[in-house]
């Protein structure tokens, strides 16, 4: 054999990092390649997703009426910290016109069903945010760990354990839809449910997160594939604002309503293509509750 | 040991009576820098003025700034190398050290940055398959290149200078120049210049890329205003060029003067890198007049609420005077000096540099907050805490302290005599 000199020990080297280069992304885009490896990382964090699914929501917006109850719900159902941070997954304003006014945080009073001290105002509405799981999503293409990715069904999930905290994701997203633990979670000895007044223990079905990464809403991942069908936002809304179900299930509460309802996407030019849809039957609620 | 080599060499020979209490107070600051990041480890970025609506503040800015500075070394640097423009050999050095010290504080500005630094490491675990799609990954495969890439070039014609040391000093000292010259053989100099010049040919396509994959950052998001954009590239690197030329400026006059470098260092070349940075300054006040039109005139509403926070708003007092006196000013007496033949004012080219330097680090900041407050959300501001300008502080500090020590170590102007033209 043949003693190798320098320059062929170059070029052989240049060789197999193209090879290797092609072999990896060849008969796959970058995207599947980047996803399957997150999604193997993140295995035991969240049920697996169920294939061909495609979920989806759907707000209406003329019927919130800006009481909360979701907002909270989804707290305690998520382990979202309380202080210092007070983070929130749902992110509600108060609409005059096209523009928020306000953001609106605080608990509701525990026994109230619809009637609310402090909404509606007279002359708002109400819209509220939370993770749109775009179908085109914008964050996890610029995420450096993988640790937020694209799941099967469509769901955009964060590998707690991956994040490094960047928030590249967050300057990416296009809704704020994600939020920072800028502090150690801390949670208050006594969660008390907006729904009946008792105290909730932290949900043992939701990993915990740690000061430094990013999270936000999961579609209540650990309940929709997990038999549940709906996630507790849906679930505990009183005016029945909030609708849920797989898009690619003709059958669905959402495929129904987006075949009859006038819909909008919001930011729709970007090309994300969220999955959170808003719509309105066209009615306001006053002050007493009534319609107008 | 000829006159030159006896100049070049003061600083490290001798040692003024003011340099060590100047080294303690940097060293101070420095430690009192590290002692802000060790609570802000403790308790969480929290301790920062930044929100879920302004993610990026200071750290971020500083980021972009010190990369900019790094510029400036290897662009006159190479510059000097390819195109013969010998007469400035003499602040290459100078040049190249400062892109050194400035690519690690902007590495550990990224650090800084991190909600989890232990994690670090998993940008490079995971590097196969995010290298594709985050520009995140991109910038710090670029920056990690251009700093192996940069050290090298400033280490290989510099054996030549560590030998003539080697042989000069006795005890330690000595022996450090030992270490540091490995496998040194005599003559090697000629093999070396002709690998740097081949170097500075690589290495200039390297320093376009960095600035432009840092563009890259933020303007491949279409979700944020004054970011977006296919600009960006050519807007950072003027930037970039602008604040390294001008800090190497300062740099020079300050050694100068320090070590009666007078003529070492010929007003010649204050004058050239004065023509150069009243060029580039006014090509960046074109591209802002031309950022800014676009922003207005079609006025789709996140370009427009932006420019108007820049413009009028609660930036309008950084932004207006950042823009006049940091960048308008020194543009302008530069452009004066540029056309007057005759003497030059180090002292004034050198002080308008210096405004110039100070001018991009608050532009920076303007491009990076803005966006994010106004862009994001109307219900949410964004002022940096002391910890953020605690650390702030101490990178300066920190950088002066590197480049200080390193100026106590290595020769800072190159031995040889450069060629006459």
């Amino acid at each position: 054999m043949s003693k190798l000199n320098r320059r062929d020990f170059v070029k052989a080297l240049a060789a197999v990092g193209v090879v290797a280069t092609l072999g990896k992304i060849s008969g796959k885009s970058v995207k599947d390649v980047t996803s399957e490896v997150s999604r193997k990382s993140a295995k035991g964090l969240y049920p697996s997703a169920e294939h061909g699914a495609r979920y989806a929501m759907m707000i209406d917006s003329g019927a919130c009426i800006g009481c909360r109850t979701c907002l909270h719900a989804c707290k305690l159902e998520n382990n979202v910290p309380d202080e210092p941070s007070n983070m929130e997954w749902i992110d509600l304003f108060e609409m005059e016109n096209t523009r928020p006014v306000s953001e609106v945080h605080g608990m509701p009073p525990a026994d109230s069903s619809v009637d609310y001290t402090e909404s509606p105002r007279e002359g708002h509405w109400y819209l509220s945010f939370n993770c749109f799981h775009c179908e085109n999503p914008p964050c996890t293409k610029v995420c450096p760990t993988g640790a937020t990715y694209q799941d099967d069904d469509g769901l955009i999930l964060v590998n707690y354990d991956l994040c490094i905290g960047c928030r590249y994701c967050m300057a990416a997203c296009p809704y704020n839809a994600r939020q920072f633990n800028w502090w150690d979670p801390v949670y208050q000895p006594s969660r008390v449910s907006p729904i009946d007044g008792e105290i909730v223990p932290l949900n043992p079905k939701v990993p915990l997160r740690t000061r430094g990464v990013v999270e936000k809403c999961t579609f209540c991942v650990h309940r929709i594939r997990d038999g549940n069908p709906v996630p507790r936002c849906v679930e505990v809304c009183p005016v029945n604002a909030r609708h849920f179900g797989d898009l690619n299930d003709p059958e669905s509460e959402v495929s129904r309503l987006l075949e009859t309802v006038r819909t909008h996407r919001i930011k729709e030019e970007l090309n994300t293509k969220p999955m959170l849809y808003y719509f309105t039957r066209g009615v306001k609620w006053k002050d007493d509750g009534e319609k107008i | 040991m000829t006159e030159r080599q006896e100049k070049i060499m003061r600083p490290l020979r001798t040692t003024s009576r003011e340099f060590w209490p100047f080294v303690t107070a940097l060293a101070l600051i420095t430690v009192v820098f590290i002692y802000a990041y060790t609570i802000q480890l403790s308790k969480g970025l929290g301790v920062t003025g930044l929100n879920d609506i302004t993610i990026w503040g200071v750290y971020i800015v500083n980021f972009i700034f010190f990369i900019g500075l790094s510029h400036a070394g290897i662009a006159i640097s190479a510059a000097v190398r390819i195109m013969s423009l010998h007469k400035y050999a003499p602040i290459a050095r100078m040049a190249e050290v400062l892109t050194l010290a400035s690519l690690m504080m902007a590495g550990s500005s990224i650090v800084i940055d991190l909600g989890r630094p232990d994690r670090a490491y998993l940008m490079v675990v995971n590097f196969a398959s995010r290298i594709g799609a985050s520009p995140l990954l991109w910038d710090i495969t670029a920056v990690a290149t251009y700093l192996i890439l940069s050290t090298t070039y400033l280490y290989l014609p510099m054996r030549e200078d560590l030998a003539i040391c080697r042989d000069r000093f006795t005890g330690w000292r000595k022996r450090m120049y030992e270490i540091t010259l490995p496998g040194y053989e005599v003559g090697e100099e000629k093999v070396i210049k002709r690998l740097a010049w081949w170097m500075a040919v690589t290495i200039l396509p390297v320093m376009v890329m960095v600035h432009t994959t840092v563009s890259w950052i933020f303007s491949l998001l279409s979700n944020r205003p004054l970011w977006f954009g296919a600009a960006a590239g050519p807007y950072f690197i003027a930037a970039a060029v602008a604040s390294g030329i001008a800090s190497v400026v300062v740099i020079a006059a300050i050694l100068r003067k320090l070590f009666h470098w007078e003529d070492l260092l010929p007003p010649a070349i204050f004058r050239g890198l004065g023509n150069f940075l009243s060029v580039i300054t006014l090509i960046y006040l074109y591209l802002m007049l031309v950022e800014q039109f676009t922003a207005r005139y079609a006025g789709p509403a996140g370009e427009f609420f932006v420019s108007e926070a820049w413009l009028f708003g609660s930036y309008a007092t950084l932004f207006w005077s950042l823009t006049t006196i940091g960048l308008v000013l020194p543009c302008v007496y530069l452009l004066v000096q540029a056309f007057r033949p005759g003497k030059i004012n180090i002292t004034l080219t050198s002080i308008f540099s210096l405004f110039i330097v100070i001018a991009m680090w608050f532009k920076r900041y303007i491009i990076i907050v803005p966006t994010l407050t106004v862009g994001g959300s109307p219900l949410q501001t964004y002022a940096p805490s002391w910890v953020e300008i605690t650390i702030l502080g101490g990178s300066f500090a920190a950088l002066a302290l590197i480049y200080t020590i390193l100026l106590k170590l290595i020769p800072i102007i190159e031995m040889e005599e450069p060629p006459h033209e």
